[in-house]
């Protein structure tokens, strides 16, 4: 059975595209092209996820969201053309769990959306199962079978990585500082050069844990200090 | 109509305020003059009284008449002095008052004051002459009808002018005063008058000056002596008199006169001051009505006044002045004169005096009420016309000096200003001299000739001096308000006020004005220009982004379509492009957003030394790609600055990539960061691959190193680093030398641990 998407823009070809893009993955998309619109396709109990633009005519995106929110439990993903942190914390707060930012990538986009779709789909049993899990936003860490899960699935981590998403994950949104990482993952009190050798591993936790690993969400860098685990 | 009325009503209203008060003026005067002049006070006293014979005139006029009669009847001298008194006719008639014991007897002699008096006893030849005066003075008292009387010694009749005393009190002659050999009495239409009172005579005036009291008795001398006065209530003039042979007239009419200035001096101050009071009163009224309308015709009055010249009025305004002033001048030489004699012979005597001094200086004033009023109406029109007057400074010789003044420039303005100083000095010293020659020429001249002479320049050099301290004293004001209006202009305060057009600093205050306006202005443009092009630049991008957002996703599209060559290379090419475009968009944005300031920025404190590593640990991957090698010399502790760690990064991140991509191969590039004299300076040095232009600002955005290149970047690398490290607070300098590029970034060191 495919999941159905909502994809909600005034701009025709960008429905278009996302449609495309989504369907090659296997997914059933409806369409709109203003806010009204929006809310009248969102009544289908069979809809999972909704794409929506903010700067539409007649309702916009926003309250579109507000309104839908009062109704339906569903991941809702922004799309937007403003990119400032304001705008973000914004529509986050409105009730969406996700702002991507135009123009994006097909492949981000893709991610995202299903990302959204798995939490979405095994949050109940994961929070009902395991209450010893260390969670934050999508990624869920069992500190007993030192087990990282991206979106409900493990991810495969070399022992290295391991220790490092250990040592950072039990200690979300504190800032290490690398020669501190080097030390306690290491067990080596100086390196030539802790950064370097850090900063390689962090990259590819990244690589492996992250949608946009270029533009990280979860394993930051805090330039000048350290490296942290975002706590959300 | 309306304003025809109101016209009439305020000269009316006018008119009536004029005359009510000078009506009232004119009666308190005289009041006020006698009030404060010497036996005024016993005149206005005198005024109220409804009987001349009940005034002190009266009674002391009286009290001599009856004491030189019983004088006569006693055979004593007519004109008894108090040492005649009690040396001849009364030795027991002395005046003693209780407290200054002025005559004392001691061993049968009596003294005065402490001086022994002789015990003179009359001759006979001295008798004789006394009986003769007496007889002459009988006689000249035939004609007068005022003063009846008879004078008997034991019983019979020496001198009378009347046939029978006994008849009166008759029609005409209601008052008589009778002494009986040891006391006096006296009735008034029958009814007794009480002239002794508690019985101890004073020397106050009011008490009657006759024998009887018990400190002033009449001697065994007098004892068989009785006399009777009638007196005329309508005195006349009886008794001619004649200088040859018997004295003036008014002399031997003294009741006539009495009565006569009484009456007179009743009328003046009492009827015809109550009048003019009661006349100024209502009209006063009037104006009170009409106060509303009355400073139309003040206005009108100044609208007149103020064609003459400031000066002149002045002028008049000083003549008023003398007027005042000019009698307070003589007291003020006799007040000098009574101290200097007080001083030098040290004697008490100057004040003693002193208290008189002010009230004999307003009755000096106050007795010509015609010149007060003058002098009163010159300065209400003085007053009236400063009042209503349009500046009337302004209209006169100096007005007319200080409005051609005020189009010189100010150092010619202020040379002419110590110029009439230098006039006042000379002034002064002409004044010294002219006073000089004064002392040996002010007995020609009359005594305002001297002292409006000597007044006028003296009061001339003050002015000026006065003046000269103004002008000196607003200057030094304005100075004042020009450097805070500099000091306004220099912290950016845009609508700092101006000086007034009639100041010396009015021209350059002014132009300062105009520089300040036309910075506003030109910051106000560059504000708005900004913000417009901030605004357009978001317009712009948000609107680059739609269709940008589809051509991505289009070409990803296509790209899965997995195309035949040559289709399929087309796509890759047009999916690059699309990126690079994107990237573009997303970083002019940003430029433009930080160049005008509105980026925002999270300032902490951060290792820069450690911010660097991770930097280069995050670009591994490019610098071992690139066929460069990166030299970094970084100290190992740490150098703490305060900065947006996001925005740093993306600074430096910025600057290697520069370096790797324009690089010359097989070179290095060199990272160094130095912590000294409180600033952090970090430096990118490589030597690039192609020649560098000179007089090409590198940070200028979409500024190349080569303007022939196409490949790669978007020309905001160092746009981006450039504006982001000047949101952080720091300073990015790009200095090329030969082929050596250098970019340096300095901060300023945070002090103490991050």
């Amino acid at each position: 059975m495919s999941e159905k998407i909502l994809v909600v823009d005034d701009d025709r070809e960008i429905v278009g595209a996302i449609a495309l893009l989504l369907e090659a993955e296997g997914y059933e998309v409806l369409r709109a092209y203003d806010g009204m619109e929006a809310l009248d396709r969102a009544v289908d109990p069979e809809l999972r996820l909704i794409l929506m633009d903010v700067m539409m005519p007649r309702l916009d995106g926003l309250s579109a969201v507000l309104r839908i929110r009062e109704r339906r439990n569903l991941p809702i993903l922004i799309l937007s053309a403003k990119s400032e942190d304001t705008d973000k914390v914004l529509g986050l707060s409105m009730g969406a769990d996700d702002y991507v930012t135009k123009p994006f990538h097909p492949q981000e986009l893709v991610a995202r959306v299903k990302s959204q779709l798995r939490r979405y789909t095994c949050l109940g049993d994961v929070n009902a199962a395991q209450s010893k899990r260390l969670v934050t936003g999508r990624l869920s860490y069992d500190p007993e079978s030192r087990v990282l899960s991206a979106d409900g699935e493990p991810v495969r981590l070399t022992a290295t990585e391991t220790k490092i998403v250990d040592l950072l994950m039990r200690n979300l949104g504190r800032i290490f500082p690398a020669e501190e990482i080097y030390r306690r993952v290491w067990d080596e009190e100086t390196s030539y050069a802790p950064e370097n050798t850090v900063m390689v591993h962090i990259r590819r936790i990244r690589e492996k844990i992250e949608l946009t690993p270029k533009e990280p969400e979860y394993l930051k860098v805090v330039w000048g200090i350290g490296y942290k685990m975002e706590k959300k | 109509m309306d304003t025809k009325w109101k016209k009439s009503k305020a000269v009316c209203g006018f008119l009536s305020f004029a005359l009510g008060v000078s009506l009232v003026l004119a009666s308190l005067l005289p009041i006020a003059g006698n009030l404060f002049s010497e036996g005024g006070q016993d005149r206005l006293e005198s005024a109220l009284q409804s009987d001349f014979q009940e005034t002190e005139a009266f009674r002391s006029y009286l009290s001599e008449m009856m004491n030189r009669f019983i004088a006569m009847g006693a055979g004593g001298p007519l004109n008894g002095s108090f040492s005649d008194y009690h040396d001849v006719y009364a030795e027991d008639a002395f005046l003693i008052e209780e407290k200054a014991t002025a005559v004392i007897r001691q061993d049968n002699v009596w003294y005065f004051d402490g001086y022994p008096i002789s015990d003179y006893q009359p001759t006979e030849s001295d008798r004789e002459q006394w009986k003769k005066e007496a007889e002459a003075w009988n006689k000249i008292l035939q004609e007068d009808r005022n003063l009846l009387y008879s004078i008997s010694q034991n019983g019979k009749v020496l001198y009378s002018n009347t046939e029978d005393i006994s008849q009166y009190p008759t029609q005409g002659y209601s008052f008589l005063l009778s002494f009986d050999g040891k006391e006096c009495s006296a009735s008034k239409n029958g009814s007794t008058i009480d002239l002794y009172g508690d019985g101890i005579y004073r020397e106050d005036g009011k008490h009657w000056e006759l024998p009887g009291y018990s400190n002033f008795q009449a001697d065994e001398e007098a004892a068989g002596v009785t006399v009777s006065i009638a007196v005329a209530d309508q005195p006349a003039l009886y008794i001619k008199g004649s200088y040859g042979s018997q004295g003036n007239q008014w002399r031997y009419n003294r009741l006539y006169y009495l009565e006569k200035n009484w009456r007179e001096r009743r009328q003046n101050l009492v009827v015809y001051g109550a009048l003019e009071a009661g006349i100024g009163l209502c009209l006063l009224a009037v104006w009170f009505l009409l106060r509303k309308e009355k400073p139309l015709a003040d206005r009108a009055i100044a609208r007149v006044t103020g064609r003459l010249w400031f000066e002149v009025k002045l002028l008049l305004l000083l003549g008023a002045l003398c007027i005042v002033l000019l009698p307070l001048t003589e007291e003020m030489r006799y007040l000098v004169q009574e101290v200097t004699y007080a001083v030098s012979w040290d004697v008490e005597t100057a004040y003693y005096q002193y208290p008189w001094f002010l009230s004999s200086y307003l009755y000096e004033i106050l007795r010509r009420p015609g010149m007060v009023l003058l002098a009163f109406w010159g300065g209400w029109l003085f007053v009236n016309d400063l009042r209503y007057g349009d500046k009337p400074w302004r209209h006169g010789i100096c007005g007319m000096l200080t409005a051609r003044g005020l189009k010189l420039p100010i150092q010619k303005r202020l040379s002419r200003r110590l110029g009439m100083l230098g006039l006042g000095v000379l002034l002064l010293g002409g004044e010294i001299i002219f006073f000089l020659i004064l002392q040996t020429v002010r007995a020609y001249l009359p005594r305002w000739a001297i002292w409006n002479l000597f007044l006028l320049p003296l009061l001339l050099v003050l002015g000026i001096y006065f003046w000269s301290l103004r002008c000196q004293n607003r200057l030094a004001m304005e100075l004042g308000l020009l450097i805070d209006q500099i000091t306004a202009v220099r912290s950016g305060n845009f609508a700092a006020s101006t000086l007034p057009a009639d100041s010396d600093l009015a021209q350059a205050s002014q132009e300062l004005a105009d520089i300040q306006r036309g910075m506003a202005r030109a910051v106000a443009e560059q504000t708005r220009s900004e913000r417009m092009k901030v605004e357009l630049v978001t317009n712009v991008s948000h609107d680059l982004k739609t269709p940008l957002t589809s051509i991505i996703s289009y070409a990803e599209l296509l790209k899965q379509e997995h195309l035949e060559p040559p289709a399929g290379e087309y796509v890759d090419i047009l999916c690059q492009k699309a990126e690079r475009l994107r990237s573009m968009v997303l970083d002019v944005f940003e430029v433009s957003k930080a160049a005008s300031g509105e980026l925002p920025v999270k300032p902490e404190r951060l290792d820069l030394a450690k911010l660097l590593r991770q930097t280069v640990a995050d670009m591994s991957e490019g610098i071992e790609a690139a066929p460069i090698t990166l030299r970094q010399t970084l100290p190992e502790t740490p150098v703490t600055i305060v900065a947006d760690g996001d925005r740093l990064y993306r600074v430096f991140q910025n600057l290697l990539q520069n370096a790797l991509k324009y690089a010359l191969e097989g070179s290095r590039v060199y990272l160094t960061l130095t912590a000294d004299a409180g600033k952090a300076v970090v430096s990118v040095k490589n030597t690039s691959r192609t020649e560098l232009p000179e007089g090409v600002d590198f940070t200028a955005r979409f500024v190349r190193g080569d303007s022939s290149r196409t490949d790669g970047g978007s020309g905001l690398g160092l746009a981006i680093a450039q504006s982001f490290t000047a949101a952080c607070g720091g300073e990015l300098r790009v200095e090329p030398m030969a082929d050596l590029f250098v970019v340096t970034v300095e901060f300023p060191l945070e002090e103490g641990e991050a």
